[in-house]
């Protein structure tokens, strides 16, 4: 589409990265992103927990009552569920009663959400944006074509982009300047951090939910998202977070503005079909929810 | 009439309600069709209310249509028309090229 596409495809459309200086080498990068510096350790909590859930001795309340000891991670946790651009129709006063409304692995995912969010620097707020509009995109198309889990499906649609809130967290200016360079090629952003960095912020963010034990049906649709034909189990989740993300960036609530779609893998059709009414069915209850986010500042993220 | 949802702290007073404001527990603490008061704005504030759907009065001019479409252009360089997501261009063209008024 733009002109300076042209001169860094190679003949087999492969972006050329040679003469391209993000300030930073890949393997500098590589090692930010994989020691977290800036990014405090999880809460020991999320260990407590899986212990917790795995001992028959243990009851929910008493998960409740271990994670409401943290005041400040359940005053967090019962913001974000209780705010109105979750999506969550009911109000949630404990810790307890969120584990029984959402589940063991939605509370653990809302515990990753709350305690990696609040670092992003503000110059990428429009990922946590983008995030939100996602996961209640999620939550629409789960419930269209009425599959399970729509909670974990939401928490899943918040985390899809785990990697890049690390990528923005841990080096933040040469994440930016690889996005302004995705924007002049119209390259997909995935395509250019592989090409630019070697590896994408969907891997990063497979391997970060593998460091901190997130279950394998959060951890598999934000690993493979951009990749849902290769996905070997959980594929219909996959491909919902896949349809949502793409259905949110279509609505203008891409976290890049100016970012070209990519076509979905015919998987995604076959795990989410969607007939003319149910799509636009979708676009009815996902546009408002867009325009909202609009309105959401900083103050509202922590 | 379009309409709009944004959160509390955007309302102003003289915007009208197009849905109504509820609380938590669904109660209707104002009527759709009611007119935004400063005290009103206050008082739903008090109330717990943090969004409402307000009616949206904004005409969208030709211009701000072309430029929306023409980003979704953009968007969609790379995705054939008859594609699973070339349908859904397909639909939000058809929405955006004529909006409620």
């Amino acid at each position: 589409m733009t002109q300076n596409a042209a001169p860094n495809l190679s003949p087999a459309g492969e972006f050329d990265a040679t003469g391209i200086d993000l300030g930073l080498d890949k393997a500098e990068f590589r090692r930010r992103v994989e020691n977290l510096s800036n990014l405090p350790t999880l809460p020991h909590l999320m260990d407590t927990m899986s212990q917790m859930i795995a001992d028959p001795n243990s009851s929910m309340s008493d998960i409740g009552d271990e994670i409401a000891k943290d005041q400040v991670l359940t005053s967090k946790i019962l913001r974000l569920v209780n705010s109105a651009f979750y999506g969550f129709n009911r109000p949630i006063s404990t810790v307890t009663h969120a584990l029984i409304l959402l589940g063991y692995d939605a509370v653990k995912g809302l515990i990753v959400s709350t305690s990696v969010f609040e670092y992003l620097p503000e110059a990428a707020y429009s990922l946590w944006r983008h995030s939100l509009g996602v996961s209640q995109a999620c939550r629409a198309v789960t419930r269209v074509i009425d599959a399970p889990d729509e909670e974990e499906m939401a928490v899943a649609g918040l985390l899809h982009d785990l990697g890049k809130v690390v990528m923005h967290i841990e080096a933040s200016q040469p994440y930016a300047k690889l996005i302004e360079i995705a924007a002049a090629h119209q390259t997909p952003l995935w395509k250019m951090e592989r090409a630019l960095v070697g590896f994408d912020h969907a891997e990063i963010g497979l391997w970060l939910c593998e460091e901190w034990a997130l279950p394998e049906k959060l951890a598999v649709p934000i690993g493979y998202h951009h990749k849902a034909q290769i996905a070997r189990q959980h594929r219909q989740r996959v491909s919902i977070v896949a349809v949502a993300d793409a259905l949110v960036r279509a609505m203008e609530g891409g976290a890049e503005a100016d970012l070209p779609l990519e076509e979905l893998p015919p998987c995604v059709e076959e795990d989410v079909p969607l007939t003319e009414m149910q799509l636009r069915r979708l676009i009815d209850a996902i546009e408002p929810e867009i325009a909202a986010l609009r309105y959401l500042t900083p103050d509202d993220m922590g | 009439m379009p309409q709009k949802a944004l959160p509390l702290s955007m309302a102003q007073a003289g915007m009208v309600l197009a849905k109504p404001a509820c609380n938590d527990k669904g109660m209707v603490l104002c009527k759709e069709g009611t007119e935004l008061t400063e005290n009103l704005i206050e008082r739903l504030g008090r109330f717990g209310i943090d969004m409402i759907t307000i009616e949206d009065d904004h005409e969208v001019t030709p211009d701000e249509i072309a430029a929306r479409l023409g980003a979704l252009e953009r968007r969609f360089a790379q995705v054939a028309p008859e594609s699973y997501l070339g349908r859904l261009k397909g639909l939000l063209i058809e929405r955006w090229s004529n909006p409620p008024s």
